[in-house]
């Protein structure tokens, strides 16, 4: 019931705007924010679309706050094992996923989700690398990064399934695990028709801790000195507590 | 049951932090230790970023600590002088222990770094340890009150500074508790283990102190120097979990009453003989996987 309310509200917007709005792409999120609480677990965003034309290519791509990753391969060093050689991928998104409504596509529109950065491979080829002198093969890098983000549940391998309700109407859920990083997700959507996007839209989610959590992140960031005499006070109160409490052997 | 922590932003099973917690809180309780040489390794076994579980760890020292030093302080048998000054040198071990933690994690070596570390202050300790128990438990006499007829080394009674102790009836260079208290307090930052092992035969030893004295002075320095240290790593890298250190905290209270009624049965050289096999197999788990080929050549760093 939970995820077909918002089919019906999506599709009921349809029958009343359509006649006087023309657009031929529309794209909207079931919910605008994510809210990380206590026992948060993983969530899902859920978008919802409408193509006019059913001779297009959608294409959408999920992508969490940006942050710098180093790959180290650990080589041998007098007998231990150590981080050696790296390569450094500057401002790539901690979680980042697509979908896209056909697979078969042409050369020319292959090059074209590259440019716009959609697919792993492009996404990776869009940031800016750095690497100790002796590493050669930096593809067996990205391979690893994209392993290991993948194994995350943080990228996905080969993209997310656009399911279509109709010839028009598609939806896409990505999986968010609990691991994923707070902040602004940027969602890009785009359709593309005859190797050309004829239209595009960017939309905003917030995954944001709530509550408690929120209160316990922000007076770590904003008040860390009462923050660490909170902590400080705490362990001092139940250090005393233990000692009151002891069993005597 | 899952549970999200606000600081490692993380989701992590909260009976098993619990279990973590009244494991190392049982180990306290029998051996009277702080345990921070299990909690670290074992929390970033889990998972936990090793910058939280370091951070983290120094505020159930501090929990340990307190409920220990209670019973030596109603005894009289805390030297808050020399406790005092070994603070000092622990405050400025914490700041160059901070700053190195900050140094080794720029350098991408942090694990690397961490484990020799451990494995040197485990395998040293333990051997010790093993050696000591051994010793007493065939002898019926401790290496302790062996090693305490001797004084000070010369190259110590050399330096300057010198202050009396009347509490402990030394006349010792004060940079004598101070780089004790030093060392103590790098090993808090770094590592996030009180180094109580190491505090008490220095103070015996190198200190030459009475041995009914340094427990609950060495507790005294250690309750400090590690509220020092989750201050720096809370104004400084963010990395205390509060709710993390709750449940290790409320864990470790449980954990410590049955490691005090355990403790009825495993007593003396058994006792420690116990603790160092204990210590001295998370140190050759340690060196395992230092040593041996790694299952991931590949290791991946986020945000530096």
């Amino acid at each position: 019931m939970k995820h077909i309310l918002p089919v019906l509200f999506f599709c009921a917007s349809f029958l009343v705007v359509s006649p006087i709005y023309a657009s031929n792409f529309e794209v909207e999120i079931a919910h605008e924010t994510i809210d990380v609480t206590v026992g948060f677990t993983g969530s899902t965003i859920e978008i919802f679309g409408d193509r006019r034309d059913e001779d297009t290519l959608v294409a959408i791509m999920v992508e969490g706050p940006k942050t710098d990753v180093t790959i180290w391969e650990k080589a041998r060093v007098f007998g231990t094992w150590v981080n050696r050689y790296f390569v450094h991928f500057d401002n790539i998104p901690k979680y980042y996923s697509y979908s896209l409504s056909g697979t078969n596509n042409s050369e020319k529109t292959k090059r074209l989700l590259a440019f716009h950065g959609i697919g792993n491979d492009a996404m990776l080829s869009n940031a800016r690398i750095e690497k100790s002198g002796s590493v050669e093969d930096l593809e067996l890098f990205k391979k690893e990064l994209l392993k290991k983000k993948v194994d995350a549940g943080l990228y996905t391998k080969d993209g997310v399934k656009m399911n279509f309700i109709n010839n028009n109407f598609f939806r896409v859920r990505f999986d968010i695990p609990a691991s994923a990083a707070t902040g602004n997700y940027i969602i890009k959507s785009y359709l593309i028709k005859d190797d050309e996007v004829i239209e595009h839209n960017t939309d905003m989610l917030s995954v944001e801790q709530v509550g408690l959590n929120a209160f316990i992140n922000e007076s770590a960031r904003k008040h860390s000195f009462i923050y660490a005499f909170v902590c400080i006070f705490l362990a001092f109160f139940s250090g005393w507590l233990i000692s009151v409490l002891k069993v005597r052997p | 049951m899952q549970i999200y922590l606000p600081i490692a932003e993380m989701s992590v099973p909260i009976e098993m932090i619990f279990l973590l917690g009244a494991f190392v809180g049982f180990i306290s309780g029998v051996f009277g230790v702080g345990g921070g040489f299990l909690t670290t390794p074992l929390l970033i076994f889990m998972g936990i970023p090793s910058a939280v579980a370091v951070g983290t760890q120094g505020s159930q020292l501090v929990a340990s600590g307190v409920s220990g030093v209670m019973g030596y302080w109603r005894r009289g048998h805390v030297d808050f002088m020399v406790g005092t000054i070994m603070l000092g040198g622990g405050f400025f071990g914490t700041l160059v222990g901070v700053g190195f933690f900050q140094f080794i994690k720029y350098l991408g070596q942090i694990d690397l770094i961490i484990s020799i570390l451990y494995i040197v202050l485990l395998g040293s300790i333990g051997c010790m340890m093993l050696f000591e128990s051994v010793f007493s438990a065939f002898k019926k006499k401790t290496m302790k009150s062996e090693f305490n007829r001797l004084k000070s080394p010369s190259l110590i009674s050399r330096l300057p500074y010198k202050m009396r102790f009347p509490r402990s009836k030394l006349y010792v260079s004060a940079l004598v508790p101070g780089g004790i208290g030093f060392v103590s307090g790098f090993l808090v930052s770094t590592m996030g283990v009180g180094g109580g092992f190491l505090l008490v035969p220095a103070m015996i030893y190198i200190l030459g102190m009475p041995p009914l004295l340094v427990a609950g002075t060495s507790l005294f320095q250690i309750i400090f120097t590690s509220a020092f240290s989750t201050m720096m790593h809370a104004t400084i890298s963010n990395s205390v979990d509060i709710m993390l250190a709750v449940f290790l905290i409320l864990g470790g209270v449980i954990g410590a009453q049955f490691g005090v009624l355990a403790s009825k049965k495993v007593t003396g050289a058994r006792a420690r003989i116990i603790l160092a096999l204990l210590v001295l197999g998370v140190c050759l788990q340690l060196a395992i996987q230092l040593f041996l080929s790694p299952s991931e050549i590949f290791v991946m760093v986020e945000g530096q």
